[in-house]
């Protein structure tokens, strides 16, 4: 009997914020989740499971877990889920490193882009590099 | 009505690495995630799927209690995927100083590679890894 797989799409995003303690529209990503696939038909509204969130840092001081708050507009102000990322410091540059969460949230959103932002729990840290994984 | 079932691999190694009380890039097992699929069009730089668990078998134990590890995304072990999980040991019945601990992650990921590092460490004192048996799905 054949199996049958899902159909992954990964979303990257390099662009380096500088984190603190606090969240701010300064220290948000605009996540267009069907960069992907820009072609699709339909694709004005996102209608998926989102499934993880990846990081990676450097210039890491204190900090043991960063929250990141998904939103759906660019003010923070519709949040759809608060979610925390254990950090895993380097081995050879225990300033640097990364961490992953599960969101599992199965959605039909009016946009594909969502927003998130990020906070530290306690000091600073550079974030480097942030992939979703969502599967349709 | 058509199945769904998920495709399923394994990734088997033999390391023979031995494990001390600290985390090091000597101490860490390259899983190559298409060992047991490498015609799969597509698999050269990518890949798609579910982390499901690993099993770690060692031996020659000298009073370790739990087997620490981490999945990274290099080799140098500076770009965490997955953070420091302590596991305790299940010691065999008949050689005690050998047995096995097994890590679930269940992590849905679409990556733009297709090796991961695992980084082992034992709470305290050493012992061998023997074998490593890493299992995901499509």
């Amino acid at each position: 009997m054949p199996g049958t797989s899902l159909i992954y799409h990964r979303v990257p995003n390099t662009t380096t914020l500088n984190l603190t303690t606090t969240n701010a529209v300064a220290r948000s990503y605009a996540v267009n989740l069907n960069a992907s696939q820009p072609g699709v038909l339909g694709n004005t509204n996102f209608r998926a499971f989102l499934n993880t969130i990846t990081i990676n840092f450097t210039t890491l001081v204190t900090a043991a877990s960063v929250v990141v708050t998904v939103c759906k507009d660019a003010a923070g102000d519709q949040p759809i889920g608060a979610f925390t990322i254990t950090l895993q410091t380097g081995v050879t540059t225990a300033t640097s490193g990364g961490g992953s969460v599960k969101l599992d949230i199965g959605t039909y959103l009016t946009s594909p882009t969502v927003y998130y932002f990020f906070r530290t729990n306690a000091g600073t840290l550079t974030l480097t590099n942030c992939e979703t994984t969502w599967t349709e | 009505m058509a199945g769904l079932s998920r495709i399923k691999h394994r990734v088997v190694l033999a390391p023979n690495l031995g494990l001390t009380a600290t985390y090091g890039t000597a101490r860490a097992v390259e899983i190559p995630l298409y060992q047991d699929s490498t015609g799969i069009d597509g698999n050269g730089t990518r890949w798609n799927g579910v982390l499901e668990s690993v099993v770690i078998n060692y031996t020659t134990a000298a009073g370790i209690a739990s087997i620490l590890s981490f999945l990274s995304r290099d080799a140098a072990g500076d770009a965490g995927l997955t953070p420091s999980v302590t596991t305790s040991v299940i010691a065999g019945t008949t050689t005690t100083n050998s047995g096995c601990i097994r890590v679930d992650y269940n992590l849905t990921l679409a990556l733009n590679q297709t090796s991961l590092w695992l980084f082992l460490r034992t709470n305290a004192a050493t012992c061998t890894v023997s074998s490593v048996e890493f299992t995901w799905r499509e």
